[in-house]
């Protein structure tokens, strides 16, 4: 394909730099958040900092297409899958919830794999290409223009005049799938126009240096980290075994009978994606029987923290036995927003025997 | 005109003013007339096929479209942040969304016309702001000749006017649109001895390119006689309030008022003999460029005294 673009200047590294220093300013933040949820949200900016610097990273690095994204076959494969991520965003009745996630990480995994295939062109400042690349880069531009508004500009206004129905679908476009896909588009594809017209690379690749092969290496390693992050957190959302912290007891004056505590525990599953239920009631208790006084109703079954899961399907259930143990359940079903179609189910127990004393749900 | 025609869509797609008054036709006929007279400036070189441009205009022409690809992302991402500020700001069309069709939308006619101008015109806007060359197209003789005028001038006047005159027609010949949805029981108010449902119809002229008058009733009855659940004609008992209720029954939301104007708005209630009410909301819908050309826009509630409802819009 011609010369590759050079070397990015020093200077590229201050955007992450800026984020990352950002990000450090909003720690204090997340160090007062309570407990289950402090590790998560520190996760996340975590990630968000690793993808952003892997896509500086990505941009930097000059690469060749290699002998498969080289193949012009293997280009129009990737672009047509990726059009087809695209087309299922718009098209899914209701919405994909979670699974659209995979979609824009798949997406980004294409912009990618086609931004090597084109050696960044389409990202490249004009001083770094060499005239034919220019204008392979503008041409790619002019086209994904007229493609990209000729297909918001029919479906826009097909659908606002079509019926009512069509219509209300366009408003709820607007903070759904297509509003993502329409974003996904301005950024690559440029990118996609390029993959799909450029003839198959035929000149052999020149020898890389080794400490090229390294970064290229790198650059490669951050981007299967943080496309499998996700997709390996959600899976430890289901597969992790759940945590159920130590019960504190914290006593208090007695309204009546021999005593009185407030009982507190929560259970947990996940890293990153995580979801927290939360256990807090006061339990008096008199040698005969054990009964609350607040905190184990239904209502209460409605808290829960979570990190980019979803918690459905609360139920609770509460029981004294025959010899007055008070046992009390608090259960919900929590899927990750990326593989939203696997749940697992989260349960919190609580038993009280007539003497305060914590025992064993049976 | 590359700048004018900056601030007149920056008008058109900004949240303030929440209405233009009918006077956005007109702003739509400028942009058109400007995006002509660009056109005709640039040769419609962003128009032309590769192939009927040189190596030279066709490297400017592809320049340009890689700006618009950008200018196209800020401009969709201003429109959205506008719209949404719009939303916030407006008072709600009606209660809400009840039933199962909404019936106040996001995307109004503004944003929609704003958006396929933005896209139609912008690589011609950025082409004449880029190209350093650009020159009136003249067609022979001294340029202070008067026809070496006509054209740039008249041209983009004409696009104007055929723009005005093929929306007009557009807003007289599609359909109207009507939208309705009913809530029963209402959440908005119960009385005892009695069942009431809160109903809502829009009206929207020209499928939506034209004004929209909403008409937003609680209408209770007790088997015999139907009444206005909030206000106006009332049998003795104690209602309770639910929740907050609108301003009054029998309300009246106008809406899409930036391409034509509506005035005039009545509500007016009445029952006759037989307990059936009807509530009927009346307004005058003339354009912001021809006000002087209107037509009444008419929207009706009749609900009988055992809960039927005869009519809803």
């Amino acid at each position: 394909m011609g010369a590759g673009p050079g070397r990015g200047r020093t200077n590229s590294w201050i955007p992450p730099l800026l984020l990352v220093l950002v990000l450090a300013a909003l720690s204090p933040a997340v160090v007062t958040l309570p407990g289950p949820l402090r590790l998560s949200y520190g996760l996340t900016y975590a990630y968000l900092g690793f993808a952003v610097t892997t896509v500086f990273l990505v941009r930097r690095v000059t690469t060749r297409p290699g002998p498969w994204l080289g193949r012009r076959f293997v280009r129009r494969v990737l672009v047509l899958l990726a059009l087809l991520a695209c087309l299922v965003m718009v098209a899914a009745p209701g919405g994909l919830g979670g699974t659209a996630v995979l979609l824009v990480l798949w997406l980004a995994l294409c912009n990618v794999l086609l931004g090597r295939a084109t050696q960044q062109i389409t990202a490249a400042s004009t001083a770094r290409l060499d005239e034919r690349q220019r204008t392979l880069r503008d041409r790619a531009y002019s086209s994904a223009y007229l493609l990209l508004a000729g297909a918001i500009g029919v479906v826009v206004l097909v659908t606002y005049l079509a019926t009512a129905a069509t219509r209300a679908w366009l408003a709820s476009a607007i903070d759904g799938g297509p509003i993502v896909v329409v974003v996904a588009l301005l950024i690559c594809l440029p990118t996609l126009v390029v993959a799909w017209t450029e003839p198959a690379a035929h000149t052999p690749a020149p020898r890389s240096s080794r400490s090229h092969l390294l970064v290229v290496g790198l650059a490669m390693a951050m981007v299967g980290i943080s496309l499998a992050a996700p997709l390996a957190s959600a899976a430890g959302v289901l597969l992790l075994p759940a945590r159920e912290t130590a019960l504190t007891k914290t006593p208090v004056p007695p309204l009546t009978g021999a005593g009185c505590a407030n009982y507190q525990r929560t259970a947990e599953v996940g890293v990153w994606f995580s979801a927290a239920l939360p256990l807090r009631a006061q339990i008096c208790w008199n040698g005969q029987r054990a009964r609350y006084l607040w905190g184990l109703n239904r209502s209460d079954c409605l808290n829960y923290d979570s990190i980019l899961v979803t918690v459905t399907e609360a139920t609770c259930s509460r029981h004294t036995s025959a010899d007055g143990t008070l046992e009390f359940t608090y259960a919900a079903w929590v899927q990750p927003e990326v593989l939203a179609f696997l749940r697992r189910r989260l349960v919190v127990t609580l038993a009280v025997d007539r003497r305060g004393q914590q025992v064993a749900l049976r | 005109m590359v700048v004018a025609m900056g601030l007149i869509w920056a008008l058109l797609a900004a949240p303030e003013p929440s209405s233009l008054r009918g006077m956005g036709v007109l702003l739509a006929a400028v942009l058109v007339g400007l995006g002509v007279a660009l056109g005709e400036v640039t040769r419609w070189r962003a128009w032309r096929r590769s192939a009927l441009l040189d190596e030279r205009d066709a490297a400017i022409r592809d320049r340009a479209y890689r700006l618009a690809f950008r200018g196209m992302g800020i401009g969709i991402f201003l429109l959205l942040l506008s719209s949404l500020v719009a939303a916030g700001l407006a008072e709600p069309v009606t209660a809400g969304s009840i039933g199962s069709e909404p019936l106040s939308f996001l995307v109004g006619p503004r944003y929609l016309v704003a958006l396929l101008l933005l896209i139609a015109l912008l690589p011609t806007a950025l082409l004449a702001w880029t190209s350093a060359d650009a020159t009136v197209r003249r067609r022979g003789g001294d340029p202070g000749q008067r026809s070496a005028l006509a054209r740039p001038l008249l041209t983009p006047a004409l696009a104007g006017l055929l723009f005005f005159g093929l929306w007009t027609a557009a807003v007289a010949l599609l359909p109207p649109r009507t939208a309705r949805a009913e809530q029963r029981p209402s959440l908005a108010v119960t009385w005892t001895g009695a069942d009431c449902a809160t109903l809502a119809a829009s009206r929207e002229l020209g499928a939506g390119l034209g004004a929209a008058l909403t008409i937003d009733a609680t209408i209770c009855w007790n088997g015999h006689r139907a009444w206005d659940g909030l206000q106006g004609l009332q049998p003795p008992g104690r209602p309770t309030v639910l929740r907050t209720p609108p301003t009054s029954s029998c309300s009246i939301a106008v809406d899409a008022t930036d391409f034509e104007n509506i005035s005039q708005e009545t509500c007016t209630e009445s029952r006759d003999a037989r307990g059936t009410i009807r509530l009927e909301a009346r307004a005058k819908v003339t354009s912001g460029i021809t006000p002087w050309l209107d037509r009444s826009l008419v929207e009706s509630v009749v609900v009988t005294g055992q809960g039927q409802v005869l009519q809803l819009g």
